[in-house]
Formats: C-alpha cells, sequence, structure tokens
C-alpha cells in the first residue's frame, strides 16, 4: 500500500480508530495485523523474507546478551548481520554482480554460466534490513536490551508508517514507545494530520506534478535543449526532495497522530551552505546509521587524513550502492564522497579567500554558498535519476555543451510547477528563518487554521497528480 | 482526565465542523467550477463540450490527435453538403470517443460518423485509461462515462464524489479557455502549421511485429460505438489517416479489420497511400499538417460521396447491401 493511494485514506482512519479503542496490552498485536496487510499489499508472499530476518535477529538480539563470552558475541553479531546482507546480496545485488560479472567474462573470451534470477526487489528491503541490522549492533554494543517479546520485536522491524520508506529507527527510540501506552490527544492527532497534509502536499502537488516534466525531458534528452535539461535537472532536485520528504512527513504525521514520535529525516536540505551541512540535513536517519555503524567504526576523525579521505569515499560509495544496483548510484555515491573531500582539502584556501573578497559571512556569501552546494547535488541527482551512466553523461553533455531550444509542454502544467515551487520555497523559507509572521496552519486563530487545512487539502484535490505512482524511495 | 476529555471533545467538534465545511466548499466549488467549463470559449474541452451539449452537425468526426489535426470540417461541409463537426482530442483513444459519442447522442443523431482510428487502437495501453480522468467533469450526462472511469480504476468513481476532484488539473486551462479564445480551431478541426524536418525522422518503427496484446475494453468499446451507429441508423466509417512510417503490423490492426468487416462497417486504411507519402505534407510521422490535412480531406471526402448512402443515415445496414471496401 502507498501513502498517497485511495486505500491507504480508507486503512489510516480504520486503523487508527481501532487503535484508540483496543486496550493497550492488544495494540501491538493490532499494529503488527495492520503493518502485514500494509505490506502484503505489494507482494504478498515476501512478508516470508521479512519473517525470516525478524526471527534471526530477534534470537541473536537474546543469545547476543546471554552470552558473555566476545568472541561468541563477535560470531553471533556476525552470523546476524551475514542472514541480513544476505537477504540484501540476494535479492538486491545478486543480478547487478552478475550482469558485471558476465561483462568482464565476456571482455576475457569467456561466457558466464551463473544463470540471472527472475525476481523482484522485495520493496523497501533496505530499510527494514538496516532498522533491523541496527537492533543487533546496538544489542551487541550494550546500548539496547534484548527485546523478548517477539511481537513487540516484529513490530520494530514492521511499523507500518516507516515500514517500506524509514525513517530508519534505532531501537532506543522505537522499542519503548510500543510499550507505552499513549491516550487520545489532540495535539498530537492534529500536529499529525497537519505532517501528513504538508507530505501529500509535497508527494502530489509538487514531486508528482514536477515528474511529468522530469520525465518527458529525461526521457527525450537528445533532442532537448540546454536549457531544458538544465531546468529539468533543477525540477528533479525539488522532485526527489519532495517525493521522500513527503514520505517522510507522512510517515512521522500518521505515526504521531496515534502517540509514536519517529525521528526527523530532512531538515530543508536545500538551504545548506555546504556538502557537509547537506548530509546533517539530507536523509537524516540513512546518514546517521553510516556513521554510527561504518564511519565510526572504520576510525572516525581519529585517523590520519589519508584513511579519513579513503573512509569517507568508501562509506558514500557503499551509501550509493544502498540505493541501488546499478553503476549510476554507485557513481552519485563516489560523486558526493568526492565533494566532501575537496571540500575538506580546500577549507582552509576557501575562507582564506573568501575573507580577502569580504565574502566571509553575510547574506552575499551564504547565497553564493547556497547556490554552489544546489548546483552540486543538482549534477550528482542527474546521475540518480539517469538509467544508464550513458543516459547520465549524454544529460551532462547537454547542460555544459550549449544547445538552443526551451521546452514548457503543456502551458497550464508549467503554471502548476512554477506555482508548486513557489509555494514549496514559501513553506520552506518560513521555516528556515523562522518567520512567524504569516502563519497558516498554526495560526492561533483557530478560524483561519481551518481555512489554512481546507485551503491546502483543496489545493490537493485541484492540482494534485493521483496517478504519480510509487514513491521513488521505495525501490531502495 | 477531565482536560484530556474536554481537549477530545473540543476536537471532535472542531473536527465534525471542518467536514461540513469542506463539504459545503467542495459543493459550491464544483458549481463554481461546472459552470466556469461549460462555457469555455476555446481550447480541447470547448470542443468535447459542443459534442456533448451543443452538437448539431449532420457529420461527426471522431478520434485522437490525428482526428483532431486530419479532417477539415469546412472542407467536408462543402464537398458532402451536409455540416460537420470535428471532436477529436489529443492524446485520446476509443474509450474517450466512445463515452462522448454516447453523451452526444442523447441530444442529437448525425447521419454520418467519421471514426478515425489508430493501428493500435486496440492494443492494451494502460495510459489511455489513466487519461479517461479527463471525463469526469460529465460524470452526471451518463452512466456511460462511470462505466468508462471504472475501466481506470475502481475507485476512481468514489473520489469522483468530491466535486473539486473533477476538475483536478484543469483550472488554469478552464479559466484561461473561458477568458481568453486562443487556438486556430474551426467547427473542431485544428491544423497544424509546422512542417516535418525529414532528416531527423525515420520511416522505420521500433514496434516489434504483432506484439501487442488486444485490449477487451477497447473491443467492448468499438462493438458499442458500431451498435450505436447501427441502432441509431448512422452511416460509419472507420479510417486509419495518414503517417509517414508503418506502423500496421499489429495484432490491433488485425482485429480492427476483422470486426469492421463482421460488421459490415466501412473501413479504410490510408497508411500506406502512396500519395501521402510525400514529408511535405506532415508535421511530424504521426501527424499531417494543414496543408496535409486539406488534401487528405478533400479524398475522404471523394471517397464519402461514392458511398455515402442516399439519405445519408438509413441503407446503408440494410442487410443486403455489401459495403465497398478497398483495402
Amino acid at each position: 500500500m502507498i501513502f498517497n493511494s485511495f486505500t491507504f485514506l480508507l486503512f489510516f482512519p480504520v486503523v487508527t480508530a481501532l487503535y484508540f479503542l483496543v486496550p493497550h496490552k492488544f495494540r501491538w498485536l493490532l499494529l503488527l495485523i495492520a503493518s502485514c496487510y500494509f505490506y502484503m499489499f505489494f507482494k504478498a508472499i515476501y512478508i516470508l523474507i521479512l519473517f525470516f530476518t525478524i526471527i534471526i535477529d530477534y534470537t541473536a538480539g537474546i543469545y547476543l546478551e546471554k552470552v558473555n563470552d566476545l568472541k561468541k558475541k563477535k560470531l553471533l553479531l556476525i552470523l546476524s548481520l551475514t542472514a541480513n546482507i544476505g537477504v540484501l546480496a540476494v535479492f538486491k545485488y545478486f543480478n547487478f554482480f552478475n550482469a558485471n560479472l558476465s561483462g568482464l567474462l565476456y571482455w576475457m573470451g569467456y561466457t558466464n554460466p551463473i544463470p540471472f534470477l527472475q525476481i523482484l526487489l522485495p520493496i523497501g528491503l533496505s530499510f527494514h534490513t538496516f532498522q533491523a541490522m541496527s537492533y543487533t549492533i546496538e544489542v551487541y554494543r550494550g546500548h539496547q536490551k534484548a527485546e523478548r517479546h517477539f511481537g513487540i520485536y516484529a513490530l520494530y522491524v514492521m511499523f507500518y508508517p516507516q515500514l517500506v520508506a524509514g525513517p530508519i529507527e534505532r531501537p532506543q527510540n522505537l522499542l519503548p514507545q510500543f510499550k507505552t501506552e499513549h491516550h487520545f490527544n489532540a495535539l498530537d492527532v492534529s500536529e499529525g494530520l497537519k505532517r501528513m497534509l504538508i507530505g501529500f502536499f509535497k508527494k502530489v502537488v509538487v514531486a508528482d506534478r514536477l515528474s511529468l516534466y522530469v520525465k518527458t525531458v529525461f526521457n527525450n534528452y537528445p533532442e532537448h535543449g540546454s536549457a531544458t535539461i538544465v531546468l529539468a535537472s533543477l525540477f528533479f532536485a525539488v522532485q526527489i526532495y519532495c517525493d521522500f520528504s513527503g514520505y517522510s512527513d507522512i510517515a512521522i504525521g500518521s505515526a504521531r497522530v496515534m502517540g509514536f514520535k519517529l525521528m526527523e529525516n530532512f531538515k530543508r536540505p536545500y538551504f545548506a551552505k555546504s556538502i557537509s551541512e547537506f548530509w546533517s540535513r539530507w536523509h537524516i536517519s540513512l546518514s546517521t546509521w553510516f556513521k554510527d555503524y561504518v564511519y565510526i567504526p572504520l576510525g572516525g576523525n581519529r585517523v590520519s587524513k589519508g584513511r579519513l579521505y579513503l573512509n569517507l569515499f568508501a562509506v558514500f560509495m557503499i551509501s550509493g550502492l544502498w540505493h541501488g544496483a546499478n553503476w549510476t548510484f554507485i557513481v552519485w555515491g563516489a560523486l558526493h564522497g568526492f565533494y566532501l573531500i575537496c571540500g575538506m582539502v580546500t577549507q582552509k584556501w576557501r575562507t582564506a579567500t573568501a575573507s580577502k573578497l569580504g565574502l566571509g559571512s553575510g547574506v552575499f556569501a551564504n547565497f553564493l554558498n547556497i547556490s554552489f552546494t544546489i548546483f552540486l547535488v543538482t549534477i550528482s541527482w542527474i546521475f540518480f535519476r539517469a538509467v544508464s551512466l550513458e543516459q547520465a553523461l549524454g544529460l551532462l553533455k547537454g547542460v555544459f555543451i550549449y544547445k538552443p531550444g526551451f521546452f514548457i509542454g503543456e502551458p497550464s502544467y508549467f503554471l502548476y510547477d512554477l506555482m508548486a515551487i513557489a509555494a514549496l520555497f514559501f513553506y520552506e523559507v518560513k521555516q528556515e528563518y523562522g518567520l512567524h509572521s504569516f502563519r497558516f496552519l498554526h495560526n492561533e486563530n483557530w478560524g483561519i487554521r481551518m481555512a489554512s487545512y481546507l485551503g491546502l487539502v483543496f489545493i490537493i484535490l485541484l492540482f494534485g497528480v493521483f496517478d504519480g505512482g510509487q514513491f521513488i524511495y521505495f525501490q531502495f | 482526565m477531565k482536560q484530556l476529555k474536554e481537549n477530545s471533545n473540543k476536537f471532535f467538534i472542531r473536527l465534525l465542523l471542518m467536514i461540513v465545511a469542506f463539504v459545503a466548499v467542495d459543493q459550491a466549488a464544483g458549481m463554481f467550477l461546472y459552470y466556469f467549463f461549460t462555457h469555455q470559449v476555446s481550447g480541447e474541452y470547448a470542443v468535447a463540450n459542443h459534442v456533448v451539449y451543443n452538437l448539431n452537425e449532420d457529420v461527426l468526426v471522431l478520434g485522437s490527435s490525428r482526428a483532431s489535426h486530419h479532417y477539415n470540417s469546412s472542407i467536408i461541409k462543402d464537398g458532402l453538403h451536409l455540416s460537420c463537426f470535428n471532436g477529436g482530442r489529443d492524446g485520446e483513444g476509443l474509450l474517450y470517443s466512445t463515452a462522448i459519442f454516447e453523451l452526444a447522442l442523447q441530444h442529437h443523431v448525425p447521419k454520418v460518423v467519421v471514426l478515425d482510428v489508430t493501428s493500435d487502437v486496440l492494443s492494451e495501453k494502460e495510459d489511455e485509461k489513466n487519461r479517461l480522468s479527463i471525463l469526469l467533469p460529465y460524470l452526471k450526462q451518463s452512466y456511460v462515462i462511470g462505466n468508462m472511469i471504472e475501466k481506470k480504476d475502481r475507485l476512481e468513481l468514489i473520489k469522483s464524489h468530491l466535486q473539486t476532484y473533477r476538475y483536478n488539473g484543469q483550472v488554469v486551462s478552464i479559466f484561461q479557455h473561458y477568458f481568453l479564445s486562443s487556438g486556430n480551431t474551426v467547427m473542431g478541426f485544428n491544423p497544424l502549421d509546422n512542417k516535418m524536418d525529414v532528416s531527423r525522422v525515420s520511416t522505420h518503427t521500433s514496434l516489434k511485429p504483432y506484439s501487442d496484446s488486444i485490449s477487451a475494453d477497447n473491443v467492448n468499446a468499438l462493438n458499442l460505438f458500431i451498435n450505436e451507429c447501427k441502432r441509431q441508423k448512422i452511416q460509419l466509417f472507420v479510417f486509419v489517416s495518414p503517417r509517414y512510417n508503418d506502423d500496421t503490423q499489429q495484432n490491433s490492426y488485425l482485429k480492427l479489420k476483422s470486426i469492421c468487416n463482421s460488421n459490415k462497417v466501412i473501413f479504410h486504411d490510408f497508411t500506406n497511400d502512396v500519395y501521402f507519402k510525400n514529408p511535405e505534407y506532415y508535421s511530424d510521422r504521426a501527424h499531417l499538417n494543414g496543408r496535409g490535412a486539406d488534401l487528405y480531406t478533400d479524398t475522404i471526402v471523394a471517397f464519402m460521396k461514392k458511398r455515402l448512402s442516399p439519405a445519408a443515415n438509413v441503407q446503408y445496414f440494410s442487410k443486403n447491401q455489401e459495403p465497398l471496401r478497398e483495402n
């Protein structure tokens, strides 16, 4: 089931109402059944994969706590991680590595005898696998007690608001919340619903609307001029942000309605003044996961500069691969690693040059930094969106080698695109700079608040795209 | 606890008020948009509205963009001495044509209908069903529209209870075409004025021959269309208008010919007509430009003249009469 489907609009109030009606001791069961139903909408049989990893990690967690011998503990952790990564390897990466092996063997004059798997990627596999791995790692480190209640542990992995596209939660935050009794709280409900409304706006009014233009241009890029490709790339940058952060908003909002508080996943990333700041604002639950479980164990900042750069580059390459089994994602990750290393290497020089030019700080300097960060990120998004490296390079050629022509498409749709971006910009600027004039959804006057909710609902109904289909990040 | 209960009560009262306000605003906005929608003076909906609400012409042309751009209503009118209106619409297929034909028949029965089709008219195409949402504003006109929209998604009809949802994605266009008379449409005919760049166009097609699957919905729609013509004694011509590249190697094309043949409907395919292989007549490889459209309309007028039944509405479907077939 996807959040922007009509089925979810029926599912959500029913589950929420039942949640408050059912006694606390049965709520975990209700949420688990609801989460199974939610997941089984995609491909029912794949729930067995989830149960496989749940059983392994649940058992591993209990034994990790029982065993005192460090070697045995390590072995248990490795077994659990291998099972999780093994599932990812089979379902997500096998065909990719096999295709590359075929290419290599062909180049050497051999044929690859290993057949390709005819399987579909289970939806949100990377998300719930990473969430499950964080549990066993935290139990191993002694930061989290092993969960004895199998149903609650299963719910930790399967909690439907964040099951298929995050935020990737930590056991310390989510597990205790299943045990706390949540009473109906009007504030939580209204804040949650507001958050969901904003998420729907981002998804159907902005992301899916922009995707029509992006798809038209990217699928036929040799026919388009440079200005069109630049605009489509910028539109994609906004599209992917609204698609993913919209999902997170709906996830956080729908959990909040029931009294659960999920971690924030986005903090207006396009206001970042550097790539490192971008990564502290974009997909926060994943970047902190990599920081806690990969980067720091590799040595973190307490290593030589050369090793630090190597570690950073490796982490971003893995992050790219996490997003998808395609070279385009690996290049996307590598590009971000490269940006970060360049940023660190040139830090002193840039600071000195900026202060010489009188651009050390201030509005203009911020504007330049934000613009340059958006430029770098947008270049990387071209690789992320492209279906192949060939297409990505073709698009980059279209950006940097001037070709005349500008495509608008259906004028009224283009106008919707611009209006949607303007509305988003207004909302984000207000959030970023804490501007409290023009309060709508949070106005103290109830009449204005209600008019704002209704206005937003009608904007979604009149301008949203309801055939936009799945969220981009589901495929990961 | 008391405070919590008070807050909850306040919340539910406000929620109820909001739902009531939502329904009221939705109904009001729906009526407001319906007025502007039905009074558009230009654009594609103005053409569709004419067919649905005001059609009074003798000849009705229906089909996709190729119908809209290829059939000059004035030439048909002068050539056949029958008034004509072109109700073709960009990007729409047989399901749309059948739906608005049904709506037109509720108030007027044309004497002749020209249905322009493509070779893949009966092929399964998911996007064709997705585009049926554009029929939502006509939902209350006939149950047929509901049946068509259901083909897209069975939940679409539930969503359409929201009046504003019926005009999703249309607002700017409705006001634009209400206040501004734009475009060069004449009696529904919308000629294209550019000339195809031959150097960038190939006659080859990437189509895999006979790989398409037949859509049962589209076959039913075609049968419904033909049966309505029979019932209302309308003379039906089914044409595949010219295109620069040949895309006829499709199962849909074979099925189309077979259905027309078994129903004794005049069917003619101009795809491979040598006369229309001149690139000068094209805007792109699927569409004739204005010059090509005029020549093509002259050709079909001559073709129809020879086959038009005397009363242009009665004898064609008589049992003893074998329709003329040219291909």
